[in-house]
């Protein structure tokens, strides 16, 4: 084992210029994938509030026609309890508004601020995991009784008060008063399922919001589906409730058009309307394009040097082969050779690709789409979204392909070389 | 020289192959890279069709009957609410710093919403349709914007046209102009629009007012809105006004200090943006986008240049003895390295073949160019990838081509 580590050192030294363009070859490869992977995996990945993204899904949109008109968009809490309500395979479900607003917030008699507010029920609180710095989430009562109650982001706290410690305390939305309810820990404005600056209660549509003959309004649905059932199943529920609508609707000359809500975190991810579908098969397609030549670009520059370093190898090979080394005994030892180079390249690729990600990768990635604004515009992933198990095995798995490629093929050759001629240098 | 230089390329065909691909797959990824940042980027360089310098937008909003701070004013609340927008826009036109404000509906630039709308346009031939989105806007909107006239007319003529209820439409490569051939030729038409009984008179044609700069430029329709009547004013209109020049700062200080600007009974004022910070927003997906495709660009390069250094650093020192011989034959330092290089622009030059093809096929199965104007864009985003392609390779290949150059042929015939 002494001799082995020993050999590599000696190649590695030996060859600086080799080692250098080798190790930064599998750095800037690892550090590419890397970064298409982490910012793509940003929508998925389960972190507090949203440690329940794997069996999450949202209940989004109404797309009707009543014949001479029709219209898309929110939907109405009585439309969602009719498409949503009591699904099998579905733990919790939570009703809240379908897109955060931003509203005037003050306090006292202070200059107004514009911060962006979000609607939601009791349930929410349970399917997504906030920390409460102080005070409460709401409970059944508050939601049921209307209760002009609120719950502020610790930063907006601090804006508004400059302070956290202000439950019990008055704000002014748009002017109207409310009591704060609770505090909850910062959150990232990446997860954009739970990220307000302001929680409001919940309550189903006035009259007035109503709209599509009662269809529609702004309600969202977010469920929690139990543990083993695939978001399938529940689409496959809904698609039924949506035929037994339609049913009654057809004999009006209306009809209400399916869109694949409700729709997990990777469908979530991506920009669509509400009178279109989702599409998350061409945004896949075009990464596994990029990770293929973000692989096989370095892979055959790679296989290039390691050709060329076995190529002033073959006299040694020749020698091994002749005292009794087996072809893939001569495979395995260029194999995890080369794998010390892959993995010392691919840990530096991987610490650039995390610092790059967590500091710049706003500047080349709007996260918040075409239309994202303010909070989203000037957010980074943190560390705690990158650092996580998945993460690192898909480097490792990325540095074993890389070395399996740009080794395999030249080593596999090396590993053929008749011992006499070697020896002899007819191979050089 | 250059058959000898085909015969080597294929004598090391195996390792040539490998560099062919890897060359292909970098001019094909460059050239999609290339034609969709020239895409992207071309629209950036016409006429926008407004000035947003010194301009400012304020949103209108009214208070809810919730508020505690809420004035009923019984029946009159409705009609009293629209007065107050009326006196507080009174007030920010009256504001030392302010040079001209407008009321405004869609009329503001660097924001997405869009609203289509046709114009049946009579007497000017049979069916003339005019698409456009439509903006509007107190009259004043035209020096507040700096509407710029296609028939060069000044921007208070443009006004006069606003004040006198008539239509401005814009240029733009979007509209449809059954029968004319020039926009301008609408001037005079007629046409029937958000009124049943009064038709409205094209007056006038400007450049088109894009959304935001990356925006390829799409028909503008623009009309007044009366600040007379009740039925145009609610609180979903915004205010867009433009200060005296640098007076920027002074309207900002004094618009958040004066409450009386701010607030008349139920209505009041909020989020006073510049366009600076919603031109930012407005354009931070396409920048963000710009950027990642030109950073693709470079990480390409460097990922061929690591990969042409490498192979030839090798190529070199293994025939430092054929290079020898070459310079005792009586070849220069320069003959070596023009074959070095030679040798790297002949590979390129074989993989540009299944390169073009690849990019046909890639733009038959991914419909990159949608429209025909974009074949020379492809074909400028071509010629771009085989120029930058070519600097790679000579910066590549330079290196070892040099360490070539300083082979001394004694020494290293006799190391052979």
């Amino acid at each position: 084992m002494n001799n082995y580590i020993k050999q590599i050192w000696y190649e590695l030294h030996h060859q600086p210029m080799v080692t250098i363009t080798s190790i930064l070859g599998t750095a800037f490869a690892i550090f590419l994938i890397m970064a298409v992977f982490m910012t793509s995996s940003l929508s998925t990945v389960a972190v507090a509030p949203e440690s329940n993204r794997p069996r999450l899904l949202a209940g989004q949109n109404i797309h009707i026609s009543m014949g001479d008109y029709g219209g898309s968009g929110g939907m109405s809490n009585s439309t969602a309890q009719k498409l949503y309500g009591n699904l099998k395979g579905i733990e919790k479900i939570s009703y809240a508004g379908d897109w955060p607003e931003n509203r005037d917030v003050s306090v006292k008699d202070g200059d107004c601020v514009s911060m962006l507010i979000k609607n939601v029920d009791n349930v929410f609180w349970e399917i997504f995991d906030f920390k409460f710095i102080s005070g409460k989430p709401f409970d059944k009562d508050v939601i049921d009784s209307r209760l002009k109650r609120v719950i502020l982001s610790e930063s907006s706290a601090k804006k508004l008060f400059g302070n956290t410690d202000v439950v019990g305390n008055e704000i002014k939305i748009n002017h109207i008063p409310y009591v704060v309810q609770g505090v909850t820990a910062n959150t990232s404005p990446l997860l954009q399922e739970s990220y307000a600056n302001i929680y409001l209660p919940y309550a189903s549509e006035s009259e007035d919001d109503l709209w599509l003959e009662g269809f529609g309004g702004n309600t969202q649905v977010y469920m929690l589906m139990e543990e083993g059932v695939t978001d399938k199943d529940i689409r496959d529920q809904v698609i039924s409730r949506y035929a037994t609508l339609n049913s009654t609707l057809k004999k009006e000359g209306k009809e209400a058009f399916y869109h694949q809500s409700p729709y997990t975190a990777e469908a979530l991810g991506v920009e669509y309307g509400s009178n279109t579908d989702p599409d998350i098969e061409s945004p896949r397609r075009m990464r596994y394009a990029v990770y293929f030549v973000l692989l096989l670009l370095p892979a055959i520059n790679l296989s290039s040097m390691t050709r060329s370093r076995l190529r002033r190898r073959v006299a040694e090979i020749g020698v091994r082969r002749a005292y009794g080394a087996t072809k893939w005994g001569i495979l395995n030892r260029f194999l995890s050779e080369n794998l010390v180079l892959t993995l010392i390249g691919g840990v530096i690729g991987l610490i650039l690709c995390i610092i790059f990600v967590a500091f710049f990768s706003n500047l080349f990635i709007s996260y918040g789409g075409t239309f994202g604004e303010g909070d989203i515009l000037g957010a980074n992933p943190t560390f705690r979204m990158m650092l996580n198990f998945k993460t690192f095995g898909i480097a490792l798995l990325l540095c074993l392909i890389l070395n399996l490629i740009s080794t395999g093929m030249p080593a596999w050759r090396a590993s053929r070389i008749n011992p006499a001629e070697a020896i002899s240098g007819k191979n050089d | 020289m250059n058959r000898n230089l085909l015969t080597q390329i294929k004598n090391e065909w195996r390792d040539n192959l490998w560099l062919v691909i890897e060359l292909m797959v970098v001019s094909v990824a460059v050239w999609v890279l290339a034609l969709t940042l020239y895409i992207a980027l071309r629209p950036k360089f016409e006429e926008k069709g407004f000035d947003s310098e010194d301009v400012y937008k304020i949103a209108i909003k009214t208070l809810d009957s919730e508020s505690p701070e809420y004035v009923d004013m019984g029946e009159e609340t409705e009609n009293n609410n629209i007065n107050d927008i009326r006196m507080l826009l009174a007030r920010i036109r009256k504001s030392p710093y302010v040079e001209v404000a407008a009321l405004s509906c869609n009329a503001l630039p660097y924001q997405s919403s869009f609203s289509g709308n046709e114009l049946k346009v009579q007497g000017k031939g049979d069916s003339v349709i005019y698409h456009g989105n439509l903006r509007m806007g107190s009259p004043e909107i035209a020096r507040v914007l700096r509407l710029k006239s296609r028939e060069g007319l000044s921007v208070e003529k443009i006004e006069e046209i606003l004040r006198r209820g008539e239509i401005l439409v814009s240029n733009g490569e979007v509209y449809a102009l059954s029968g004319l051939d020039d926009v301008k030729d609408l001037v005079g038409g007629t046409v029937m629009f958000m009124d049943t009984v009064n038709p409205k008179r094209i007056g006038g044609v400007i450049e088109s007012v894009k959304r935001n700069e990356y925006e390829v430029k799409y028909g503008t329709i623009f009309m007044a809105l009366d600040e007379n009547d009740n039925n145009k004013i609610n609180n979903s209109r915004e205010i867009g006004l433009r200060v005296k020049p640098g007076m920027g700062k002074k309207f900002e200080e004094e618009f958040n200090s004066s409450a009386d600007m701010r607030r008349l009974r139920n209505v009041y004022l909020t989020e006073l943006t510049d366009m600076a910070t919603a031109k930012k927003l407005s354009h931070n997906y396409t920048e963000n986008q710009v950027r990642l495709w030109t950073a693709g660009i470079v990480f390409l390069l460097v990922i061929i240049f690591l990969g042409l250094l490498g192979t030839f650093w090798f190529r070199i020192r293994q025939r430092s003895g054929e290079i020898a011989l070459r310079k005792t034959c009586g070849a220069t330092s320069g003959d070596i390295f023009r074959r070095t290089i030679g040798e790297g622009l002949l590979l390129l030059s074989i993989s540009i073949i299944p390169a073009i093809a690849l990019e046909w096929v890639i733009n038959r199965y991914f419909n990159l160019i949608e429209d025909d104007t974009y074949y020379t864009a492809a074909v400028v985003a071509l010629i771009f990838s085989i120029f930058i392609m070519v600097l790679m390779i000579i910066a590549g290949i330079a290196f070892p081509a040099r360490k070539a150059m300083k082979i001394e042929p004694a020494i290293a015939l006799k190391e052979e």
